[in-house]
């Protein structure tokens, strides 16, 4: 493939870049790009990435390693190279969450650890913190009792290798070992073991550097502490280039240890010129201007956004409805949801029921309402994890090709999945492995076709299309799956959400339709919404109640509303019921005197529609 | 980046045992007898990097066949070929293609990759000759870590384009290499000139124009039009109704394979075709244009990154080489070894050669060859050369010495002597004891110097038998029982059992003070019988022998006294003054000749009877004044095979007895 010219690249799908995304894009120069919500962030990073690789400013063979929060903006991210750039130039972009780098780089280099630290390979993952916490209890249960608990887990996972000065320093080293002994590591142990390694190893920093010379890092106002310092181990002293990008606005992650003055420092350390991007894609021209009026009234901020001129200047509104109880809540809502699917032709997979936390208590109800009278809803949170990982999205597409009459598209990407675990082959073989795969197709409808599925059956038939694939060879492609544990749990995970729908269905494609989500609401909470966006948004419980921590951390809660009401395109429904299930199912009142603010400047905007709502 | 190590199992003469062949240098000889392993060697990275599907095709022959095993009984086979490639601190432009691949094993190691072919071969009831599977894999584990199934990732096609093996097999057929042929040497040369579309437009116009030149000529129309016409008169079929004479294949690539090579002046009226060329420079000539391949990669590498983004040359060149010395002169050798050395020393690229002839050993650097051999169970076996540490003295020496004496290395038998008295014997006592040197591969080295357990040591290593003569050098400094000290002192460093060598009658051992101080031992106290029982029954059953009591020349001059003294030019001779009538000066005479001798002013002598202080006279003589060799060559051309015989040395008796029993086990 010949080099495009730096000045003859334009970016890719005649997308529109403003003066200073394109600027970004072009020039190799560390920044760090502050944009409000639908300004279109990662689309300028996957733009960055296609200029790097189509100009060959990103010389062949290096890299650019992007990263992200979440498994799938990681996943989407490399998606849209991979769809604008050649297949072949995509594979030179790596995508991965802090996470999956960190523990790729510990497994592959785990022999490089000193012996104090060398850990089983098979080392399970635990989540949550208790296990630490009782181990620190065993070790000094005075140190335990007398510290708090952040103070104790922030230590836990400072920086290695252990200093040994104090009677917590020896504490701390007894625990790790002893975790290292039962192979049990937090995922915050295994950056800083992966960190360790880029730290104590020259070779392998100098070659990881210059592996890559490109850095992306996506969401980047939520980086913690012990990622930006994995970070800064790895590239601080590189010469590759950095593309950070980020929204105050929209720190929503200090509660797990984001980074406050993360900007500052990048800025300080790497030199970084920041940018900012004024223009808002996604909302409406009057719900950028509801979160200009929240920036500076709420955020105490200035960075004001420009609707895209694709808008009529009257589109976009927004609502605060007032109920009496969740049950009419539940009633009107559906009435409300109804219309806009039926007569307004909006698909569900376009609107989005939020909540702040607790989604059993706020939407368990309303999911299972909906549902009854024919509108599918469901909690998305399981299903983010399981939708954007290669496995489960092999086996569901071959599902549907085996299963379902046309499904060119997909049949194209389970043969692109099968081609990257056999690199092995040349075009003919190539060639002979399509007809392998059209074979087993055949085959394998022609076994299930009568057939109803229980779990054993639906577990033989995925064995079979894994099977078809080589578990050795996914193991291999996809270290995430190495671990046995993992695997399983993705692959029951994966048969009990579709035999649940299978269950009430009892046809294969409309079960794999809800299992991938196909006309239903997604409910999430306004933590997993980052990144996403949706026609209409639907907030549940803008009360006390939901933002109970709203006095003492004033600010972050004020970013999560504004995060919730920018997901939004068109439009935006907050909910208020004076009753309200709390956690023990009783019914309780609903206050708004804590967050009166967010109500205030709500209406102040004079954009929002407040109304009571009452079932008729 | 360079290929450090390579691992072969199950394939061809590597048994099943993993045998692991490092390769340090950039330019390696691998060397041994035939059918000891190392085309096999060769051929392994071939089947590994080679450029085509046939290149890298595996056959039922190339697995292992065990030495007791009858190939019908076998059910399945497994093979495996494996290479690790280290990264130097030059290498960086080529890390990104691998580090996503790359292992380590200890802290602080610097990360590498390992590359494994596997093939199984299994009986099969449909193919006569069984179904073969083979696969290329990364192996994700570094070589210390215990392997699992799924740390075996696929290695990626398009990736064998960065590693590039130029297989040059002992018979060299350079016109196939010339010929514009897919996989030609000449044809990737070609493939590199981007022909812009101009060129092409204005060749097809020149060819069209010698098309119509020829049709414009009277007689070539008549012939057309005759065909034509007779050719429709034939047929009714308006397909192929017209008949036309031209030039067939003018398009580009028909073209480009009519291009060939040619040498003039020749001293004839015409030009040489490469095939015409003599053998030994065909042989050279191939060499020239892999050299010419390797350049034009590297300077057409960097307008290739403006055209194509992605692999524009191999990242690594192996040129893999059998026998470069065939069809060769010997004077050339050096000239090849030169081309092959220029080669390796590019930056991407390594050479191995596969030899056995000392005369390119010779021209290789010990640390840079490995020995083949085949064990008794029939499988290869790979040796590196052992050298003493580079700071040292003996390092030289050893160099100096197995760069000299390349025959080693292809020796079945090595003999060990002390110096050219030694080698211009043997080559007589060949002849008399009927044992041929050349047909048995038995080696003479002459090398027995202070660092001889250096060479003994390399041959251990080569599993090459080996029989030492040694000089006995008694009252000598150093010599008697430091000699045989110095021996067994050897022997235990190379492993033989202290205890039995350092057991006494009785069932007493000399205790380690006792051997620390032996070479001190008084002659008068321990009397050469004692000292001849230390040799024969401790040494010599480890095959070391001594020219006694002073060394080889005199004992020859000993045995043989009549002929020596014969040996001389016309009035020649040693001076000699009369026992009886000049007796002091005889003395006087015969005392310094002693001391000369033993090469000491307080040398007594009183190890050595009479008659024998009487010939070191003749040995001062013969053998302190000048060349030794000529002496011996001049007076064993004067004996008869039976004179030698009548009065042969019995330490001779000894070691060609030896010769034949270890011939014989062999």
């Amino acid at each position: 493939m010949k080099p495009l010219q730096t000045n003859c690249w334009n970016p890719v799908e005649g997308m529109n870049l403003e003066e200073n995304a394109l600027l970004v894009a072009k020039k190799s120069k560390n920044y760090l790009v502050v944009a409000g919500p639908g300004a279109g962030k990662t689309e300028l990073l996957a733009q960055r990435a296609c200029f790097l690789l189509q100009t060959n400013t990103c010389k062949f063979p290096h890299k650019i390693l992007a990263i992200s929060f979440k498994k799938d903006a990681a996943y989407n991210l490399k998606e849209r190279v991979i769809k604008r750039c050649a297949d072949e130039l995509s594979k030179r972009f790596d995508s991965y969450t802090f996470d999956s780098f960190a523990k790729q780089l510990l497994d592959r280099f785990i022999q490089a650890l000193p012996d104090d630290f060398k850990i089983n390979l098979d080392y399970d993952i635990i989540h949550g913190d208790q296990l630490i916490l009782d181990l620190y209890e065993s070790e000094n249960a005075e140190y335990r009792n007398t510290t708090h608990k952040k103070t104790i887990l922030a230590f836990h996972h400072s920086q290695l290798p252990f200093s040994n000065d104090s009677l917590e320093d020896e504490i701390r080293i007894k625990v790790w070992k002893k975790m290292i002994q039962q192979s049990k590591l937090s995922f915050a142990m295994i950056m800083r073991l992966a960190e360790y390694i880029v730290i104590s190893n020259k070779n392998i920093r100098k070659f990881l550097q210059q592996t890559y010379h490109f850095v992306f890092l996506d969401e980047f106002q939520d980086t913690t502490e012990i990622q930006y310092d994995f970070f800064k181990s790895c590239f601080l002293t590189s010469k590759s280039v950095f593309t950070a990008v980020g929204d105050d606005k929209q720190r929503i992650m200090i509660w797990a240890g984001a980074r406050k003055t993360i900007f500052e420092d990048f800025i300080a350390e790497t030199g970084a010129t920041r940018i900012p991007l004024t223009m808002n894609f996604r909302c409406a021209p009057r719900l950028v201007t509801l979160l200009n009026h929240l920036t500076q009234n709420l955020l105490g901020k200035t960075d004001f956004a420009t609707p895209s001129p694709k808008w009529n200047n009257n589109q976009g509104e927004c609502f605060v409805w007032f109920f009496e109880s969740p049950a009419d809540e539940m009633e009107i809502l559906f009435q409300e949801v109804k219309k806009w699917i039926e007569e307004d032709g909006i698909d569900a997979r376009n609107i989005c029921i939020l909540v702040k936390q607790q989604l059993g208590q706020y939407a368990g109800e309303l999911i299972n309402y909906f549902n009854q009278y024919g509108i599918k809803a469901r909690d998305e949170n399981i299903f983010q994890d399981l939708l954007s990982q290669e496995l489960p999205i092999y086996i569901i597409n071959t599902l549907y090709v085996i299963f379902q009459k046309k499904s060119q598209g997909r049949k194209q990407k389970v043969f692109t999945f099968l081609s990257n675990l056999h690199t092995e082959l040349e075009d003919e073989q190539l060639l002979k492995l399509e007809i392998a795969l059209s074979n087993f197709i055949k085959t394998t409808k022609d076994k299930y076709k009568k057939t109803v599925f229980t779990d054993l059956q639906f577990d033989s038939l995925i064995d079979d299309i894994i099977d078809f694939a080589g578990q050795d060879r996914i193991r291999v492609l996809f270290p995430q799956y190495k671990n046995p544990t993992e695997f399983t749990r993705v692959l029951v995970l994966l048969r009990d959400e579709f035999l649940k729908n299978y269950e009430t269905v009892n046809d294969m494609v409309l079960a794999l339709d809800m299992l991938i989500g196909e006309d239903t609401i997604p409910v999430m909470t306004i933590h997993k919404s980052k990144g996403l966006e949706y026609h209409t948004v639907i907030f549940i419980g803008l009360e006390d109640g939901a933002f109970w921590s709203f006095q003492q951390q004033e600010d972050e809660d004020k970013c999560a509303f504004f995060v919730a009401l920018s997901r939004a395109k068109e439009r935006v429904v907050f909910t208020f019921s004076q009753q309200r299930p709390n956690r023990f199912g009783n019914l309780a009142t609903q206050y708004r005197d804590n967050i009166e603010i967010l109500f205030q400047e709500l209406e102040n905007s004079g954009i929002v529609e407040m109304s009571e709502k009452n079932v008729d | 980046m360079k290929i450090s190590a390579l691992k072969i199992k199950g394939f061809r003469s590597f048994g099943p045992e993993e045998i692991y062949i490092p390769i340090n240098e950039k330019l390696v000889g691998f060397i041994g007898l035939n059918s000891a392993g190392k085309t096999a060697s060769l051929e392994a990275l071939k089947k590994m990097f080679g450029q085509s599907l046939a290149d890298r095709e595996i056959f039922r022959q190339d697995f292992h066949i065990g030495k007791e095993e009858q190939a019908d009984d076998i059910e399945e086979r497994i093979l495996s070929i494996e290479v690790r490639i280290d990264f130097g601190e030059d290498d960086m432009e080529e890390i990104p293609h691998f580090f996503a691949d790359m292992v380590v094993d200890h802290y602080d190691d610097i990360p590498y990759i390992r590359l494994r072919l596997e093939a199984i071969w299994r009986k099969s009831d449909f193919e006569p000759e069984g179904e073969i599977e083979n696969k290329t894999y990364y192996i994700k584990v570094g070589e210390d870590t215990p392997e699992k199934e799924d740390d075996k990732q696929i290695f990626p096609n398009h990736f064998r384009r960065l590693i590039q093996v130029l297989y040059v097999p002992a018979i060299r057929r350079p016109a196939e290499q010339l010929k514009y042929a897919s996989g030609s040497i000449l044809y990737r040369v070609l493939k590199k000139i981007k022909w812009d579309d101009a060129f092409k437009t204005e060749f097809d116009k020149k060819i069209k124009e010698i098309n119509d030149d020829f049709k414009e000529l009277h007689e070539f129309s008549t012939v057309q039009n005759s065909i034509t016409d007779l050719w429709q008169q034939f047929h009714k079929d308006i397909r192929y109704q017209d008949s036309t004479l031209s030039f067939a294949g003018t398009d580009f690539d028909s073209i480009l394979k009519k291009l060939e090579i040619s040498f003039s002046p020749t001293g004839t009226h015409k030009s040489y075709k490469i095939d015409e060329l003599g053998e030994g420079y065909r042989s050279l000539f191939y060499l020239t244009l892999v050299c010419a391949l390797l350049e034009i990669e590297e300077k057409l590498a960097d307008n290739e990154a403006d055209e194509n983004i992605g692999i524009n040359r191999p990242l690594l060149t192996i040129l893999a080489i059998e026998e470069p010395e065939n069809h060769i002169a010997p004077q050339l050798l050096g000239r090849v070894i030169k081309i092959l050395k220029t080669i390796a020393g590019k930056e991407n690229s390594q050479v191995l050669l596969s030899s056995h002839t000392p005369a390119i050993v010779k021209r290789l650097d010990p640390e840079s060859i490995l020995h083949f051999r085949i064990t008794e169970e029939y499988e290869t076996e790979v040796n590196q050369i052992l050298l003493p540490d580079k700071k040292d003295e003996e390092y030289k020496y050893v160099k100096e010495a197995v760069h000299n004496y390349p025959e080693l290395y292809f020796a079945k038998l090595v003999v060990i002597g002390e110096g050219d008295s030694e080698e211009v014997i043997f080559n007589r006592l060949m002849d008399v004891m009927k044992v041929d040197f050349d047909d048995n591969i038995i080696t003479f080295a002459p090398l027995g110097h202070r660092f001889v357990n250096h060479i003994w040591k390399l041959l251990e290593t080569l599993h090459i038998p080996y029989i030492t003569l040694l000089d006995l050098d008694l009252e000598r400094e150093g010599g008697g029982w430091g000699r045989i000290k110095y021996a067994l002192k050897q022997l235990i460093d190379k492993g033989s059992s202290k205890k039995i060598l350092l057991k006494l009658r009785d069932n007493k051992y000399l205790s380690d003070d006792e051997f620390e101080r032996m070479h001190l031992r008084d002659l008068k106290k321990y009397d050469k019988q004692t000292l001849e029982k230390w040799i024969s029954v401790k040494l010599n059953k480890r095959n070391i022998f001594f020219s006694a009591p002073l060394d080889l020349d005199f004992l020859m001059l000993t045995h043989y006294p009549d002929f020596y003294k014969k040996a001389i030019p016309e009035n020649g001779g040693p001076q000699i003054p009369d026992e009886k009538k000049q007796n002091v000066k005889f003395n006087a005479k015969l005392i310094a000749s002693v001391r000369a001798t033993l090469k000491s002013e307080n040398a007594q002598g009183e190890s050595y009877n009479e008659d024998e202080k009487k010939l070191m006279i003749w040995y001062n003589y013969h053998f302190l004044g000048r060349g030794k060799p000529t002496t011996h060559i001049k007076v064993l051309s004067s004996m008869t095979d039976d004179a030698i015989r009548e009065n042969l040395p019995e330490v001779f008796t000894q070691i060609f007895d030896r010769i034949s029993l270890i011939l014989k086990k062999d």
